[in-house]
């Protein structure tokens, strides 16, 4: 009992510094986070099934709730659309190749030259991007979250829509890409009508901070059907299967009841130190534990997935 | 507790530096959501200046020791560890 009051409580026994507090314990924490990281990684190799990133995003979930979305707002559902399905994949496949999460390749390639590429010629379009998540649900959520996105989800100059949900590594990360495309075809003028008009004029509808690209009006005559710059298709569609447990939130979860304890030692030994006035050559509790709440802070702040 | 409100007020210009660095980390690590590389740099940026801000702290209270120092690098080497462990997972 003492040898754990020793861990935790400052004491003469440990100098009136809880153990757990002092600096070799908590290099010993940082690299037993690391070590546990690692094993992470190895599990996560060798045991996909049980630690993993969740795969069960799929396309005809996306549609479904994105048409959802649409249904609520009073405007018909999408099609979908094998081209602009096979477009989406195109898009994911370049984004892996090139390893980039922007909506204009490093290379200049805009989402548009994708519709081109599959032979889906356009009146309309628009793409909406999302990387990390771990279900469809949270997905069209951050979209419907975001003005832009969802003004590309409730367009109502859209009719057909094409997702694709591809795994790779993206700058480093092992990284699930949801890219959903939208569009009118050419030469298709029934556009539907709807009390919520958005604003925009432009026939094509992308998120804010994306230059508008050069098609950015009605193509006239055949479309070109260059394959130019294709990224090998080395890319596998997200299984159906969910891992047990994701990485992230066993490593969140970790970090989160460590500086909690952490957090929670330091404001004991605040208390004692100072009720006991015991004088003492050591860092200020005080600091540790603000930069700790800070730490714990981020911790929280950090969510999954990202929306582009 | 009185002794702690006292060392604050004591030392009430090096605390407020201590509230800046970790008001100014927060909010850009908040600034920098949709970029995990920038919060990555936040992160460590402030776990420098906070070591810095322990080792000029206790140098100007005249009880500087590399034990002290140790300390400060330990919490904020593990704090980075945290942080740069679940951006690379999120």
């Amino acid at each position: 009992m003492s040898t754990l009051r020793e861990w935790f409580l400052p004491d003469p026994n440990n100098n009136q510094k809880a153990k757990l507090i002092k600096f070799y314990s908590l290099f010993f924490l940082a690299f037993t986070f690391v070590f546990f990281q690692l094993f992470l990684n190895f599990f996560l190799l060798t045991k996909p099934a049980v630690l993993g990133y969740s795969s069960n995003i799929t396309p005809e979930k996306i549609i479904e709730l994105t048409n959802l979305e649409r249904v609520k707002k009073g405007l018909p559902a999408l099609k979908e659309n094998s081209l602009l399905s096979e477009a989406a994949r195109r898009k994911a496949a370049d984004m892996f190749a090139f390893n980039y999460w922007a909506h204009v390749s490093p290379t200049g390639r805009s989402p548009w030259s994708f519709f081109v590429d599959v032979g889906y010629r356009y009146q309309y379009a628009g793409e909406n991007l999302a990387r990390d998540f771990q279900d469809p649900d949270a997905v069209v959520a951050a979209w419907m979250n975001s003005p832009t996105h969802r003004d590309n989800i409730i367009n109502p100059k859209y009719q057909e829509i094409g997702v694709a949900v591809v795994e790779g590594t993206l700058q480093g990360t092992q990284t699930t890409l949801v890219v959903q495309l939208f569009g009118t075809p050419y030469g298709n003028s029934t556009v539907a009508s709807t009390k919520n008009s958005p604003s925009a004029s432009s026939p094509e509808n992308l998120p804010e901070g994306v230059p508008k690209p050069a098609l950015a009006q009605a193509q006239e005559g055949q479309p070109k059907t260059s394959t130019q710059n294709q990224p090998e298709t080395y890319l596998q569609e997200t299984p159906k299967n969910q891992p047990l447990i994701s990485p992230l939130d066993i490593t969140k979860g970790m970090a989160i009841f460590t500086v909690g304890i952490l957090i929670g030692v330091f404001l004991v030994d605040i208390l004692v130190i100072s009720k006991k006035h015991t004088p003492r050559l050591s860092s200020k509790s005080l600091a540790q534990m603000l930069f700790l709440i800070f730490v714990l802070i981020a911790s929280l702040l950090i969510k999954q997935g990202a929306i582009l | 507790m009185k002794e702690i409100l006292q060392d604050i007020k004591d030392y009430l210009s090096h605390y407020l530096v201590l509230f800046f660095i970790l008001l100014f980390g927060g909010i850009a690590f908040f600034f920098f959501q949709k970029n995990p590389q920038a919060q990555i740099v936040s992160a460590f940026i402030t776990a420098t200046f906070y070591v810095l801000w322990g080792a000029v702290h206790h140098f100007l209270r005249g009880d500087l020791h590399l034990r002290v120092i140790l300390e400060y690098f330990a919490v904020a080497f593990f704090g980075f560890l945290i942080i740069w462990s679940i951006i690379i997972r999120s």
